[in-house]
């Protein structure tokens, strides 16, 4: 049997204190051998440029990372600002659909 | 199915959790859309707001119109989902349409001081209510600082969350996760 899936969904202003719960959540899912995807969309786009160094070590720790490419362009950022590559809502579709539990952080 | 509540009286975040709504449908899973609290209202046309109007009319034009719900259904509903998005005003306050308390875990209130005092939160934060983390029978904290995940034990007092142990008890929890 595969690895558990992991899917975490942040939408919340960086303010709210979301994205780093969703990070620490994300660290241990991730330490436990949990396969974790996070999906970024809304108010939360716009806390992930200062956030790029934790982002980037989540991608190292395995973790799948997408970001809503509607919410940056209203925020006005692009993929060199957030270090990722922008998707969208079919990427929130799909992470939810596979996930075997999934934590919104909305 | 995938659950989206929306329980929010601003225009953006009904606006965004209709998106949301129509965007998990992108991969065939059946997706529902709940309007209940301070959302409710939005039912009507939009309230004015023309793209909300669209969203609900799209969402309509797939078969699975958006339905205004009271507390009591929103349990209801939630029971049957096995994933939930509960989109709330965004600003990490609860959710405010108190259709939790009709869930099984139950209000927790007087929680939310002893939790702050106990961390030796700042007084900011000892005025912000948790959102409530709901994993099968249990609730769990989630506080904008750390330790961000908390449990109160029998005697009160809210005690930090072992991360391994909080992902043991998200995934074999019985029913959906929902943060509210």
């Amino acid at each position: 049997m595969g690895a558990k899936r992991l899917a975490i969904v942040v939408s919340t202003p960086a303010e709210s204190g979301d994205l780093e719960a969703a990070f620490e959540l994300a660290r241990a899912a991730s330490a436990c051998g949990v396969y974790v995807s996070l999906f970024f969309m809304s108010k939360a786009v716009a806390g992930l440029p200062e956030r790029r160094a934790q982002l980037a070590e989540l991608a190292e720790d395995g973790c799948e990372l997408a970001v809503c490419g509607a919410s940056a362009a209203a925020a006005g950022l692009c993929e060199v600002d957030i270090g990722l590559p922008l998707g969208g809502q079919d990427d929130h579709a799909a992470i939810v659909s596979r996930a075997d539990r999934v934590v919104a952080f909305t | 199915m995938i659950l989206v509540v929306i329980d929010a009286g601003e225009t953006d975040r009904v606006s965004e959790g209709l998106r949301a709504g129509l965007g998990l449908g992108l991969r065939g899973d059946d997706v529902a859309v709940a309007l209940t609290g301070r959302a409710a209202h939005f039912a009507a046309d939009g309230a004015g707001d023309a793209g909300i109007a669209r969203a609900l009319r799209t969402l309509a034009d797939l078969a699975r119109p958006a339905q205004v719900l009271a507390a009591d259904q929103v349990a209801d509903h939630v029971r049957d989902a096995r994933a939930v998005e509960v989109w709330t005003s965004g600003t990490g306050q609860p959710a405010t349409g108190n259709w939790q308390l009709a869930t099984d875990v139950g209000s927790r209130s007087g929680l939310a001081a002893t939790a702050a005092s106990d961390s030796g939160s700042s007084s900011s934060s000892t005025s912000r209510s948790p959102r409530r983390l709901q994993v099968g029978t249990d609730e769990i904290e989630v506080w904008p600082v750390p330790p961000r995940f908390r449990r109160c034990d029998a005697g009160g007092r809210a005690l930090a969350v072992d991360g391994a142990d909080l992902v043991a008890q998200i995934l074999s929890s019985d029913g959906p996760v929902v943060l509210w």
